[in-house]
């Protein structure tokens, strides 16, 4: 590949985000920012889950593999969670997670947590801007991806009409 | 302390527990089929008593036994053994009016793998131990000090000594001063972020997916693993490397502020895997940010089961 | 050429001949353990070793091997390519090699064919290696084998010190024999030698069971009150089907990114619940008994039964590897 054709694919380049946005306060703020007609990148695709705690870091390491270029999760700010709690648990299980990944040498801006509440419809167009400038600085994910691509081009390339 | 002695008290005491029924069954160790070994061992009647043995090749966590267990079980217990056990209450997983917890003067076990570095263990006719060293019967006598053939993780053990048990049988062993038990962590943390993804991948690339790892830790106790969920089927189950690499990373994880650092998975790895590096490095997160180390106390929360409103919050991107 | 010596300080040229006819897959030291993998050079091959970790089975039988590839535009279909060139195993122990011949027979049933399999199995010369250094955990003569047994070679070479004494077995491995390199003659002596040799060796792992008794007896013991306990300290894992040589169970899944998908075959373990689990969610082998019951009978009933041999070659991996020390000797003892 060219130089030159390598530069214009990285610069048309698009990173995918997935965001899991709990449904009391960050989907609410994501909410607000529409309405408000706050303008932020259009990369992310929310999953809307009832509660930061029901982030299973699963999710996060499922949504990397499948080729995401950054997960964001976002829940209600300490103290204000709707359940109370949920997500003083969850505080944990990030900043635990966080570690881990860092540990096996993910590189850092794969993977953010936030806190936005319901009224935070203006934060939550900057946090994505955020996230969307920190992860265009590193470019596609390579690190946990799996591709089926790899072997389709050990596989003859024949074609039979199936 | 391994000694003769230790073994028969245990195997007197396993005697006397089953005739007089305060237990169903005595989970310890016999002797193995090949030398240096020992096996899992489950006595049931006073008769069996006399299989039971005590040696430094003790090497499985017994508490990976009682999951799921109706009768009353004895568990002969190294430090490990009954910190584990005391995860599994804490965890609700077992009764404590069904556990009876037979603690033991563990002196650390013997790293087989070491050990085959130095000496042709089929050759191994007899072995004992003597004071400090490992004295081995083979062609010729063979004299190792203890400290250098021990397990890795038994060298950062600082709890040799059940810290809950009802029946201590002989003296508690003198508990070793560990410079720092995460000494190894922290010189990993100190590599590049290429290096350390180096060494994962290289580790995933190693693994064979049998699950020995998964299925000889205590605290692996879920009916049915994520690995092995087909509806979903979250990650594949090829050896790519990285479906290998997430379900090390899930294991890990999911041993986060339980994981009481015995070492199973690492003897149980047919390939020879250090898997206690991700455990270790968990466990020095949630020493350093939850001051709270497991497997000590029943009656304490679990890391991961409760919270303080002032936890720090590094991880999180304010904006 | 049916005997020959080889010196030990030619063996680089032959391994080196041998390489410019193809690939050469044999024992080579990594770590602290001795795998079989494709020599990048002469000098990665180990054989002085008692056994390697992994049997050489995956070389036949990967542990996960691409069958095809599917893309969703205009519903194409790309099958593997197929190695069809020569290739060479060398440095197989008598019980790995013979494992190989039972693998024909579920690969090479004449109703199902695998042809990746065939494929590479046609093209690749077995050249063994004669045990000199049995293990506590070997028991090859207790399922028919030996330490100078040729079955599944095509070729043997026998360490004699200084030297290996090569013994041509099939017609391919007689043609080998005289293509190959700095082969000379072997002396009367050095025959009589390897002989004895092979007696000291044999005498060295004195039978445990008698396999032909055992799976005569495993045929009426399906509800022997022994499977309750024997499983007892089992953790099901599956170490001891996948460092197993013969153990050839597998599973086949379809891998799908959005547009397209490949599906694969790989090693699975009866040792696993999910083995058996049934859509449904009904599961006919619930507990290790039951799959501890399937190991055993598969390898020693009902593999006799349809193809006349045990399941078992002796090698003994399943006990080296075992975290909790199950030893299949004392296990089909049990039935003896």
């Amino acid at each position: 590949m060219s130089v030159e054709k390598k530069k214009s694919q990285q610069q048309s380049w698009e990173p995918k985000i997935v965001a899991f946005l709990c449904n009391w306060c960050s989907y609410a703020g994501a909410d607000l920012a529409g309405i408000s007609r706050i303008q932020y990148p259009p990369n992310v695709r929310v999953i809307r889950v009832p509660c930061s705690g029901r982030i299973n870091p699963v999710f996060i390491l499922k949504a990397l593999q499948s080729g995401t270029d950054a997960v964001l999760v976002s829940g209600c700010h300490p103290g204000d969670c709707h359940y109370v709690s949920g997500n003083y648990y969850a505080r944990r299980k990030f900043e635990i997670f966080d570690h881990l990944l860092d540990f096996v040498g993910l590189e850092k801006g794969r993977v953010f947590f936030s806190w936005v509440s319901a009224a935070e419809g203006e934060n939550f167009g900057h946090l994505i801007k955020h996230v969307v400038d920190e992860v265009k600085k590193l470019g596609p994910a390579h690190k946990l991806v799996k591709t089926i691509e790899g072997p389709v081009a050990n596989c003859q390339q024949t074609m039979v009409e199936g | 302390m391994w000694s003769k002695e230790i073994t028969q008290k245990i195997r007197a005491t396993a005697e006397s527990l089953l005739l007089e029924g305060k237990v169903d069954l005595i989970i310890g160790y016999e002797a193995g089929s090949t030398p240096l070994r020992t096996a899992p061992s489950f006595v049931r009647s006073a008769e069996q008593a006399s299989l039971l043995v005590w040696n430094p090749f003790c090497e499985n966590n017994l508490s990976v036994y009682l999951e799921g267990r109706k009768e009353k079980v004895g568990l002969m217990a190294k430090g490990c053994d009954a910190r584990a056990a005391v995860v599994a209450l804490q965890e609700k997983r077992i009764d404590r009016d069904r556990l009876l917890i037979i603690g033991l003067p563990c002196s650390g076990v013997v790293d087989r793998q070491k050990l085959a570095a130095s000496v042709n263990i089929d050759a191994v006719k007899a072995f004992s131990v003597d004071k400090d060293s490992l004295v081995l019967q083979t062609e010729e006598e063979v004299r190792l000090p203890l400290e250098d053939v021990l397990h890795a993780s038994c060298k950062t053990c600082s709890r040799r000594n059940a810290p809950v048990s009802d029946i201590f049988i002989g003296e508690k062993s003198s508990e070793p001063q560990v410079k720092d038990e995460f000494a190894e962590v922290k010189s990993f943390e100190g590599l590049g972020t290429q290096e350390r993804w180096r060494y994962f991948r290289e580790l995933a690339q190693k693994c064979i997916r049998c699950y020995a790892c998964r299925n000889a830790c205590p605290l692996c106790y879920c009916q049915e693993c994520i690995v092995d969920q087909t509806q979903p089927q979250w990650f594949g189950k090829t050896a790519a490397e990285e479906d290998t690499l997430i379900y090390h990373i899930i294991r890990a994880y999911h041993c986060a502020g339980r994981c009481i650092d015995c070492g199973a998975c690492s003897r149980a790895c047919p390939m020879g895997i250090d898997l206690r590096l991700l455990n270790k490095k968990l466990q020095k997160d949630v020493q350093e940010l939850y001051h709270y180390i497991p497997g000590l106390n029943p009656d304490e929360a679990p890391a991961f089961g409760t919270f303080k409103l002032d936890d720090p919050q590094d991880c999180i991107t304010e904006k | 050429m049916d005997t020959g010596i080889i010196k030990k300080e030619n063996i680089k040229g032959v391994i080196e001949s041998l390489m410019q006819m193809g690939k050469v897959v044999a024992p080579t030291r990594q770590d602290d353990m001795t795998v079989f993998s494709a020599l990048p050079s002469s000098e990665a091959l180990d054989l002085n070793y008692t056994n390697s970790k992994l049997s050489p089975k995956d070389y036949f039988f990967p542990q996960t091997e691409v069958l095809f590839c599917y893309e969703k535009e205009n519903n194409q279909i790309h099958p593997p390519l197929i190695e069809d060139k020569p290739a060479c195993l060398v440095g197989v122990r008598p019980c790995d090699a013979k494992a190989i011949t039972l693998l024909d027979c579920i690969f090479n049933d004449p109703q199902y064919k695998d042809v990746y399999y065939l494929n590479k199995r046609k093209n690749t010369v077995v050249i063994g290696l004669a045990c000199t250094n049995p293990q506590s955990t070997c028991f090859c003569t207790s399922t028919g084998g030996g330490p100078l047994d040729t079955t599944g070679m095509d070729m043997l070479w026998q360490d004699l010190g200084d030297r290996y004494l090569i013994k041509a077995v099939t017609p391919q491995g007689k043609e080998l024999a005289s293509k190959l390199f700095g082969i000379d003659k072997a002396p009367e002596k050095d025959l009589s030698y390897a002989k004895k040799q092979g007696e000291k060796v044999l005498s060295m792992i004195p039978p445990a069971f008698e396999a032909e008794k055992i799976s005569e007896k495993l045929r009426s013991s399906f509800e022997d009150s022994v499977w309750e306990t024997i499983h007892e300290k089992c953790l099901g894992c599956a170490a001891c089907t996948f460092v197993c040589p013969t153990c050839h169970c597998f599973d086949i899944q379809d891998e799908n990114s959005r547009d397209r998908g490949r599906r694969v075959k790989l090693w699975d373990s009866c040792m696993f619940p999910l083995f058996t689990l049934h859509t449904s969610g009904h599961n006919p082998r619930l507990s290790g008994k039951e799959r501890m019951r399937q190991r055993i009978m598969h390898k020693f009933n009902y593999f006799k039964v349809n193809n006349g041999h045990v399941a078992c070659v002796g090698c003994g991996r399943c006990i080296r590897e075992c975290p909790v020390n199950m030893d299949i000797r004392q296990i089909v003892s049990a039935f003896s």
